[in-house]
């Protein structure tokens, strides 16, 4: 028969899944050819694979309530400050490394308790809408709370690992677990609730899923990991300041998504390495950098509105259609 | 002894206007009842009610002795109230088994919504539809789409199932046919019904009793042929 | 002090209005949020500078080309972008911030990212209301803004587009059922939009500074207005961009300047979750 499995975004037609074992081996050894490129590369393309690997993580936490809960959330950015200012702060104030990380995700937590809560019964743009404002309520606060946060001067972060090596192994195996994670998840009770959610939310209530439930769920694990992920771009950086999680930060994460493929396991990763490796990249002079990303975001979005992950999906339809024949 | 539906003086204004003013009624476990009513007399309203998707504003609503009123949609699921919708509802990008495995593990509180395949089959065997648990919603017909809302809410072992106007859109055969499905439900699997219908015809072959509604007040009551002579309800409807 | 606060805030409500008026126009047509309005709202400033400069052209022919720039730019934001996503709510993010990335580099590319001024033959003066003063510009974009309501009100009300537009607006699809063409009235209405972002730029650059990203803050505030008056409300927009430009102005000098957007943000955040349809919408807009 029929299980409920991850049908995405886009139209369906029934997937055989793999046994699940290859999933997260494939994954793993993403993982590990990830940590490959990162140690082996130059400076410069190995910050750029970093960063892209820690939007990785954060647009994987984002991934379960607006991939799989279809819920446009834009405040990831600012879960993702509370992880990397969070866990700074607690260091300062003479917190363990490892007891700064949990009290930023816990942090994150309760904020995204209280922002799920607000927005419980909002729905569509006028959610997007709120969570943007919210985004930017939050970055407003950490620019201004001098006393807090030195404001736009921004702080500098301890270092917290026992060596750089171990960052290195750290962040991409952090970023293969969030997309373990997002795999996990979707086949477990709170991600097949959260895709009828997707699919339709007044119905999943009628056949008893407890939607506001498991909305909030799905919210407060995307701040989690998005936290988690700030946490490591702060130790990446060595400094912090507001204008990296400006609510502009949480659009863009979202925007990352959806090129990616919302609601597929690997969407972040590819998302995530088109959105902040193209204008890096692409590092031309000034402004024709930035204007020939804009050109391929519009263009590619306008080509694959489901983003990467379905573009990949009808390449590999088309290419198993012509081994059959 | 406790009634199996008991509604009693629940009342649902909105903005003004009393959509359910002051209804009673109570059911017998098993039985096929029918409302009927001219449109705004608050057929869908009373549903609503009773699936929880509104809370009366007086009276209650007590499922074998549970209190139903006050209770959120979800939780009327569990409970045991299943309902279907005017317009056809069905999670249309997914297999028509897979909606059925999302309804039966939201009722039955497993991990993956795994169903005995034993199970849906049966189901499906029920309604009409065997053999069909692999085409995508949105590729079946209107009238087997009413039928795949009716094996989804069937899915979550409802005691009592709410139909709003199930044969909407069906062709003679086709409502025959569903009338049969409904017998079906109630013989074999023990639930009671209580549907939602214009079609009289459909009605009075299919009814154990009728309750007749206007201006959200219960008009009359009473066997299929009581009801079909009553004048009271013959003039509510013209005069609609 | 009252008074002053009172000048200041009609002056940014002014400019809230005509931004949002531009933006919900839009909105309430394809439901696509336009942040590439800035973007517009830069080239059309530019234009201006660039025709006044270096073409020496006389300001007011200027400001005249500079509008036209902007009605320009705007319809080809829809046809070459938005057009492709009205079915695709999800996609419009992505369009819109790739094209606000293309408008503002073009800008940067063409120009350079310097701070420069567009100056008015009547920049420099001030205009004394009891014991506040008001910049003449600031007398300018009020101005502006009035005349420019004005002019569409009358548009959306007594001419034939203008209420095709109003119909599409209310009901696209039973607009079209109507014969109405929808394809004209997304282009008109993104026109219009471009000219009032040029309207924008006429007023608002002389009071700050001409850059390339001169329109993206107060893009957000007008987001803001946007969502209270409803969206594709133009009168709710106009009469929401002057509450909200009197409630900063106030919160600016009576509570704090650092958190001046913060009033209209926390405004925003109570109304998305108790009334998000706007104030002044009364028809039920699809919330989800």
């Amino acid at each position: 028969m029929t299980e409920i499995g991850m049908y995405g975004q886009q139209e369906t037609r029934q997937r055989v899944r793999p046994r699940p074992a290859w999933d997260y081996l494939g994954i793993a050894l993403l993982g590990f050819g990830l940590w490959v490129l990162l140690v082996e590369s130059n400076s410069f393309y190995s910050s750029v694979l970093a960063t892209i690997l820690i939007w990785t993580i954060a647009t994987s936490g984002l991934n379960i309530i607006a991939g799989l809960g279809g819920y446009p959330s834009l405040v990831q950015g600012a879960f993702y400050g509370i992880g990397a200012y969070g866990s700074a702060l607690a260091m300062k104030w003479g917190q363990p490394f490892w007891a700064a990380c949990i009290e930023a995700v816990l942090a994150a937590g309760i904020l995204g308790l209280i922002v799920g809560l607000v927005f419980s019964r909002t729905r569509g743009q006028y959610f997007a809408i709120g969570t943007m404002f919210t985004g930017l309520v939050v970055s407003l606060v950490l620019s201004n709370w001098q006393s807090l946060t030195n404001g736009l001067l921004g702080i500098n972060v301890e270092f917290g690992f026992g060596s750089i090596d171990q960052l290195n192994v750290v962040i991409p195996a952090a970023a293969a677990f969030s997309l373990m994670l997002v795999r996990f998840v979707s086949r477990r009770r709170l991600g097949w609730r959260l895709l009828t959610i997707l699919e339709d939310e007044d119905l999943a209530e009628h056949i008893g899923v407890p939607t506001a439930r498991t909305k909030l769920t799905g919210f407060v694990l995307s701040a989690c990991v998005g936290a988690v992920a700030g946490v490591l771009i702060a130790q990446y950086n060595g400094t912090i300041s507001p204008d990296l999680f400006d609510y502009y930060v949480g659009f863009v994460m979202f925007v990352a998504l959806s090129v990616g493929g919302a609601g597929r396991v690997l969407g972040p990763l590819l998302g995530s390495a088109f959105i902040v490796g193209t204008p890096d990249l692409l590092n031309l002079s000034s402004g024709i950098g930035l204007l020939l990303a804009g050109i391929i975001f519009v263009v590619v979005i306008i080509v694959i509105p489901g983003g990467f992950m379905s573009a990949i999906d009808a390449v590999m339809a088309a290419a198993s259609r012509s081994v059959r024949r | 002894m406790t009634e199996f539906l008991e509604v009693e003086g629940a009342s649902k204004t909105f903005g003004g206007v009393r959509a359910v003013d002051g209804m009673d009624i109570k059911l017998a476990e098993g039985q096929i009842c029918g409302l009927i009513g001219p449109n705004g007399s608050g057929k869908t309203t009373l549903l609503g009610l009773l699936s929880g998707t509104y809370r009366p504003d007086r009276g209650t609503i007590k499922l074998r002795g549970q209190r139903l009123d006050g209770l959120s949609t979800h939780r009327t699921v569990q409970q045991g109230v299943a309902r279907t919708f005017q317009t056809s509802r069905l999670f249309f990008r997914w297999p028509l088994g897979a909606n059925l495995a999302a309804a039966a593990a939201a009722r039955l509180l497993t991990s993956t919504g795994d169903d005995a395949d034993g199970g849906q089959e049966k189901l499906l065997a029920l309604v009409g539809l065997a053999g069909r648990g692999d085409v995508v919603c949105s590729s079946l017909s209107n009238a087997e789409q009413r039928l795949a809302m009716l094996a989804v809410a069937l899915a979550t072992r409802p005691h009592l199932l709410l139909l709003d106007e199930p044969a909407v859109g069906m062709s003679p055969a086709e409502t025959a046919a569903l009338g049969q499905v409904i017998q079906r439900i109630r013989g074999e699997l023990g639930v009671t019904v209580l549907i939602v219908e214009h079609n009289m015809h459909f009605m009075m072959g299919l009814a154990d009793r009728i309750v007749a509604m206007n201006a959200g007040r219960k008009l009359a009551e009473g066997t299929p042929a009581e009801i079909r002579g009553n004048p009271d309800v013959i003039a509510a409807y013209l005069g609609s | 002090m009252l008074i002053q606060a009172a000048v200041n805030g009609v002056v940014l409500g002014s400019l809230f209005a005509l931004l949002a008026v531009g933006l919900t126009l839009t909105y309430g047509v394809m439901e696509v949020p336009n942040f590439a309005q800035a973007g517009v709202i830069t080239l059309s400033a530019y234009a201006m500078l660039w025709l006044n400069q270096t073409a020496a052209c006389p300001f007011w022919i200027a400001a005249l080309g500079g509008l036209v720039v902007g009605g320009v730019v705007s319809v080809l934001t829809e046809r070459i972008a938005y057009r492709f996503v009205r079915t695709r709510p999800l996609a419009a993010p992505v369009v819109a911030l790739g094209l606000l990335l293309i408008l503002d580099n073009t800008a940067l590319i063409l120009f350079g990212g310097d701070h420069v001024s567009l100056s008015p033959p009547y920049a420099g003066d001030v205009i004394y209301v009891g014991s506040a003063t008001v910049p003449a510009v600031g007398v300018a974009l009020i101005g502006t803004t009035a005349v420019a309501l004005l002019a569409l009100w009358l548009f959306l009300q007594r001419t034939k587009t203008g209420r095709a537009i109003r119909a599409v607006s209310q009901n696209a699809e039973a607009a079209a059922i109507l014969g109405i063409r929808l394809e004209r009235q997304y282009i008109v209405s993104f026109f219009i939009s471009g000219i009032l972002a040029g309207l924008v730029a006429f007023a608002y650059g002389p009071m700050y500074a001409v850059y390339p990203y001169m329109a993206d803050a107060i893009l957000l505030n007008a987001f803001v207005v946007v969502v209270l008056g409803g969206l594709g409300n133009v009168a709710g927009a106009a009469v929401c961009g002057l509450l909200l430009g009197l409630l900063e102005s106030f919160g600016a000098i009576y509570v704090s300047a650092a958190y001046q957007n913060l009033f209209g943000f926390a405004v925003l955040l109570l109304m998305i979750v108790l009334r998000p349809a706007g104030l002044f919408t009364n028809r039920s807009r699809r919330v989800a």
